[in-house]
């Protein structure tokens, strides 16, 4: 697990990536970040505090687990409006429902972290020390958790019977790797796995 | 192995896994038994899938799996195909009572009912991602939507166990009881949804397409 910057999330080799935004990225750094998220098949987390706005949000969409500071304030600031294109706004309706997003838009709402909680949009509130040590004893995942991450996230567009489809065809991938034998090895003989990635 | 023994009581159909020892592996027999179980109960109003015992249903047996190639383990994953099927065109309002672990592919079986609901001491896991494989029944679709993509991620990527109190304020089960009375205080909810069957019914299907 590394723990980087958000500018820093090129060239990372890490199987586990925990970003700590501090400061709001700019609108472009956030789509840089979206479009390298999607493509990796490493786990994202990313930890929020204070107030943030539609980079941030945008942020949180892509991340694969988020993580928030009790003094986590989220807004869409007017002038942000405008720049919610196609794209943005999927990434945006992954997170929050339509009626919120709308909320966020017209009556300039903020979300505190308890909603920002309460709506799904983040998996705990949490300090960053607190995180940093959840994470620094994460062992490397297995093959399974990089296919798993691309299947929910493919998933989350698709009709039921389709979706199985696709996450049939992942679990059976998953048996063709070297971390299936060594996991169910490992748990057969009562010990950790010790898993390599592929 | 598990048997699978199926009762009606009125317009309420009980289905029951029993367990030869724990945890319970479910099998390829175990998903056709218990796809031929909601099969026959096919005229009640209310169908009650639970286990007895200490065990929901616990997943697959790790040991059969372990030299699976890519052919076996899409035919085990298609499988639960047929039990997903029939569990959701069924007339009755489909609810998983589940009264202690549900580790795996059980916690998809129990996705795919209608309502789900647990005892005090109940657990719950998607723990695949330890023996380096994902759910192969329907977990990471069923699981998102009902969730949320970040909240099932953590699921399947910490894959620790949670107790029932947890799995309520995830919305992963809608209802806990009590563990000295599950079975009464499960027959009396079931009861209080028998009474908006019929409204209910028609919309039924419709909410399951939304899923």
């Amino acid at each position: 697990m590394r723990c980087i910057r958000i500018e820093e999330f090129d060239n990372i080799d890490e199987a586990v990536v925990l970003i700590k935004m501090e400061d709001e990225p700019t609108i472009s750094l956030a789509e840089k970040f979206i479009d390298m998220v999607d493509e990796s098949l490493k786990t994202i987390v990313l930890y929020v505090s204070g107030k943030k706005s539609l980079p941030a949000l945008l942020c949180m969409g892509a991340a694969d687990l988020v993580y928030i500071n009790k003094n986590t304030e989220l807004c869409i600031k007017k002038e942000e409006i405008g720049l919610i294109n196609d794209k943005f706004l999927s990434i945006l309706s992954g997170i929050m429902n339509r009626y919120i997003l709308t909320d966020l838009i017209y009556t300039n709402r903020t979300i505190s972290a308890e909603d920002a909680l309460r709506l799904g949009m983040a998996n705990s509130i949490a300090g960053y020390s607190e995180i940093l040590a959840r994470f620094k004893k994460i062992d490397n995942p297995p093959f399974a958790v990089k296919l798993l991450k691309r299947i929910m996230s493919i998933n989350s567009g698709l009709k039921e019977k389709d979706a199985r489809f696709v996450e049939r065809m992942a679990f059976a991938l998953s048996f063709c790797s070297s971390d299936q034998k060594e996991g169910m090895r490992a748990f057969l003989e009562k010990r950790k796995p010790e898993f390599k990635g592929r | 192995m598990s048997r699978i023994y199926a009762r009606k009581s009125g317009k309420i159909g009980w289905i029951y896994v029993y367990h030869n020892k724990l945890p319970n592996p479910v099998s390829i027999k175990t998903l056709e038994s218990l796809t031929y179980a909601f099969e026959k109960l096919s005229e009640v109003d209310a169908i009650i899938l639970t286990g007895v015992g200490k065990s929901f249903l616990s997943g697959a047996n790790i040991a059969d799996m372990l030299n699976f190639n890519y052919s076996e383990a899409w035919r085990f994953s298609a499988c639960n195909e047929r039990l997903s099927d029939t569990i959701k065109q069924c007339r009755a309002l489909t609810i998983a009572a589940v009264n202690g672990y549900c580790f795996g592919g059980a916690n998809d079986i129990a996705l795919a009912c209608d309502l789900r609901v647990a005892k005090a001491d109940a657990v719950f896991g998607h723990t695949g991602a330890k023996i380096g494989i994902l759910t192969g029944w329907g977990g990471t679709y069923l699981l998102g939507k009902s969730i949320g993509t970040k909240k099932a991620y953590e699921l399947f990527f910490s894959a620790k166990p949670i107790n029932v109190q947890k799995a309520l304020e995830l919305g992963l089960v809608n209802k806990v009881f009590d563990s000295e009375h599950f079975y009464g205080e499960l027959k009396q909810f079931v009861q209080r949804c028998l009474s908006r069957v019929k409204e209910g019914r028609g919309i039924l299907n419709k909410i399951r397409l939304i899923s």
